[in-house]
């Protein structure tokens, strides 16, 4: 009967010897710090735009104060903005027809197309491509805005005919986006 | 056989150029998030952080944000903060959130990172990403900078398994030797 008693108060005490470095450990000081009272909110308008009708190989501009990005009044820290595109596709079928967005900003290839950007303040044209890069050089605080416009270079005919060249699909509207993110600086 | 028209109607449809950038319908554009930036300190490797996230949705309809993480290259990065290792170990309660009009609408996120030394002692970052589900040509998305300090020492968790187990053997073990010791005893006294 003694060994009984013995053997379950050591398998107690074996159960909480195993127990002990979690129940050390769960009661470190973990710090979470959130910055709650910072906010930041940015604008673009207009967020629509279209081309209109685009042929071949061929360059569109939009105005340099086309667009405007402007942050939030209410905004009380800097913010650093980037800048990203993605392919076109035709909006009928997605999957049927596309424009690759260059990285490079050329349309040496069949259906890869390119786009920039400029702000009104800027110097050149900057490439937009499928990675982020920086929209506005510095960073940007409450109430501050930045016009700026897109270059748009169309990609080379599917097929020529009679010396001129043509897209596969016709009366088509092709669709991208363009996405500008913000981040506190 | 195909009408001569129909033919004509092809063939003017294949020959058009009429390739436009066009925009899809509505989207959110006026939202905010908050906190813009998380820093958890000393998190051990085996144990886990939570905190929410809250969006706030200041158009009239309602919206649907898509949650995302994203690695930065080190030139975005705070000063001596090193790649987060893995985003499998930042989970959402829930990856899409709807917010409904001038409301707002929390989410939690778990940070976990997994009983492993050589994830003590670092810090690093990653991003938080916070995009509306419906887009039009231009898009706005937001980060939230989440900075992770691990601990210096690995949290055991507690073994369940290893302390039932034990447990169960030992008192099985109890078990056998009291039955030999019973059945050693003899059964019927000898005078």
């Amino acid at each position: 009967m003694k060994l009984g008693i013995i053997t379950i108060l050591s398998a107690i005490i074996l159960a909480l010897i195993s127990c002990l470095p979690a129940t050390a450990q769960a009661s470190g000081n973990i710090t979470i710090t959130m910055t709650g009272a910072k906010e930041f909110s940015i604008n673009l308008t207009p967020t629509n735009w279209s081309f209109g009708t685009v042929s071949p190989n061929s360059e569109y501009n939009t105005d340099l104060t086309q667009f405007t990005l402007t942050v939030d009044p209410s905004s009380n820290c800097q913010v650093n903005t980037f800048i990203t595109g993605e392919d076109a596709v035709w909006a009928d079928d997605p999957r049927a027809y596309n424009w690759t967005l260059s990285g490079e900003g050329k349309n040496d290839d069949k259906r890869v197309y390119a786009l920039w950007f400029k702000g009104w303040d800027m110097g050149d044209y900057t490439q937009i491509t499928k990675n982020q890069t920086r929209f506005y050089p510095s960073s940007l605080g409450g109430d501050n805005s930045v016009q700026f416009g897109l270059k748009l270079l169309t990609p080379q005919p599917d097929f020529t005919k009679g010396g001129t060249g043509y897209f596969s699909v016709g009366n088509a509207t092709m669709q991208t986006h363009v996405t500008i993110s913000a981040v506190a600086a | 056989m195909m009408p001569q028209s129909k033919y004509l109607v092809y063939l003017a449809a294949f020959l058009l150029i009429v390739i436009i950038l066009f925009p899809f319908p509505a989207q959110a554009q006026n939202f905010s998030v908050s906190p813009v930036e998380i820093k958890i300190d000393n998190l051990s490797p085996g144990g886990e952080a939570q905190f929410n996230l809250t969006i706030r949705n200041k158009e009239d309809v309602n919206h649907i944000f898509v949650l995302t993480t994203y690695n930065p290259g080190e030139s975005e990065r705070r000063e001596g903060r090193a790649e987060f290792p893995d985003d499998s170990w930042i989970s959402f309660s829930s990856r899409k959130v709807s917010v409904e009009a001038n409301s707002e609408a929390k989410t939690k996120v778990t940070v976990a990172i997994p009983a492993n030394q050589k994830w003590a002692g670092k810090d690093w970052e990653i991003w938080l990403r916070v995009m509306p589900e419906e887009r039009e040509f231009l898009v706005v998305n937001y980060y939230i900078r989440l900075l992770v300090s691990t601990g210096g020492e690995v949290e055991a968790g507690t073994n369940v398994g290893l302390v039932v187990g034990t447990v169960v053997g030992i008192l099985l073990l109890g078990c056998v030797v009291y039955y030999f010791r019973r059945k050693a005893e003899p059964k019927h006294p000898i005078f």
